[in-house]
């Protein structure tokens, strides 16, 4: 065995990953390797080092201040009135029903609403037959909220007048049903679903449209970046 | 202890109050070093750790209790923290009464010196990590949560949790390799 394999599976090994066949055949390898041997020594020492970071005690006071101030901070946030939820939501209050491919296919809604929000007059999209695409709205699913997995359905109409492939980060989409599915294989999703996860699940009362108005400039131009890979190519 | 914390969810669902100050006594440590080992600032771990209550307080009756009340309140706490930190937060450096009790630096040891030395740059390195990596050192290291309970916190797959972690203790490796022993 060669050290440059051995040493790619240390850490998976100190885990206890590996299959038994695989760790013998790693110990097998320390016991004759000094420097992989070494370099298993250097993991141990980092973790313990990591185990032994401390966290700074806080002043007393802290502990003294932490409930009395959480129990204001709770009645004053009961006395402000609560929003009503936008009728879409009504009845998607909790979040425990939903499986994560569903809360996954609200992402790619809600990014399918960025879409139609943000890009108008950003996005670079290009004809290159003479035919006019159908608009980012029918692209998109309009505002289709929650309606299943896949997030976003286009309407016949919608599929009648496409057509074409699109191209969503250089992956062909023949149908544009399976666009949903190729937003969700786009490597940053991922995260997205994170936030509108955590969006739901903390503010249920509140649009999705309000949490994607909140996004940082930073946020608006990575999801502007990618999208500019939107593009209509030529059959 | 997760019997103990559903007893006190039952009495709190019930209109007992006392509960939840139980249940944040119980907590509040644990909510608060986690919190402070994911943004490295204790104002904002006192902060965002009031906060996770406050949802802990607001969603405590759709607690299915599928999972540990751990993994739900890790959940919100690593959340809390993961928006926090998306949102560009800044780590500073403790203040002095902050500061955790160690050795004199002046009279200690070449030994004592030479840990101090490393734990400083655990800590900066540490704080060069994405969040999520994180996250994941935290939960493993500290918490000692399987990778399967780290996914559900995360809402990531288990192999993702994975290899979120594996790039973070090879990050950390990296950043420390010059010291004695590796790290």
């Amino acid at each position: 065995m060669r050290c440059e394999e051995a040493g790619s599976t240390l850490l998976e090994l100190l885990e206890g990953e590996l299959p038994p066949g695989r760790r013998a055949e790693i110990v097998g390898h320390l016991e004759v390797c000094a420097a992989c041997g070494n370099e298993l020594s250097a993991y141990e020492s980092l973790l313990a080092l990591v185990r032994a970071d401390p966290v700074p005690e806080p002043s007393p006071r802290l502990w003294e201040e932490f409930l009395p101030s959480l129990k204001r901070r709770i009645e004053q946030a009961a006395s402000e009135a609560p929003r009503e939820p936008a009728s879409w939501l009504s009845g998607l209050r909790s979040w425990r029903v939903f499986p994560r491919p569903l809360i996954a296919g609200v992402a790619v809604a809600a990014i399918s609403i960025l879409i139609v929000i943000r890009l108008p007059g950003l996005l670079s999209v290009r004809t290159e037959l003479q035919k006019t695409p159908a608009p980012a709205e029918q692209l998109a699913g309009g505002e289709s909220g929650a309606r299943g997995s896949s997030g976003v359905v286009p309407t016949e109409a919608a599929r009648r007048e496409i057509g074409d492939p699109v191209i969503v980060a250089g992956e062909a989409v023949e149908d544009v049903l399976m666009l949903a599915a190729a937003i969700q294989r786009l490597p940053w999703v991922d995260e997205i679903t994170d936030r509108v996860e955590t969006a739901w699940v903390w503010r249920p009362e509140s649009d999705p449209r309000d949490w994607l108005a909140s996004l940082s400039e930073e946020e608006q131009q990575i999801l502007i970046d990618h999208l500019r890979g939107f593009r209509w190519s030529p059959s | 202890m997760r019997e103990a914390d559903f007893g006190l969810i039952d009495r709190f669902l019930q209109g007992d109050a006392a509960a939840f100050d139980e249940l944040v006594r119980r907590r509040q440590r644990e909510v608060y070093n986690l919190a402070y080992r994911m943004t490295r600032n204790a104002e904002d771990a006192r902060d965002l750790s009031q906060e996770a209550f406050i949802q802990v307080y607001r969603n405590l009756d759709r607690f299915d209790r599928r999972s540990s009340l751990s993994t739900w309140m890790y959940r919100i706490v690593v959340n809390l923290c993961l928006n926090h930190l998306n949102r560009g937060a800044r780590s500073r450096v403790p203040s002095v009464d902050e500061q955790p009790e160690m050795a004199d630096p002046s009279g200690g040891s070449l030994a004592q010196l030479e840990e101090k030395e490393r734990q400083d740059a655990l800590a900066s390195a540490i704080e060069t990590l994405p969040p999520q990596q994180r996250a994941s050192l935290t939960l493993r290291v500290h918490h000692q949560l399987p990778h399967a309970e780290i996914a559900e916190i995360l809402g990531i797959s288990e192999a993702t949790a994975k290899v979120h972690y594996f790039h973070a203790v090879r990050a950390l490796r990296g950043k420390l390799a010059h010291f004695r022993g590796g790290a």
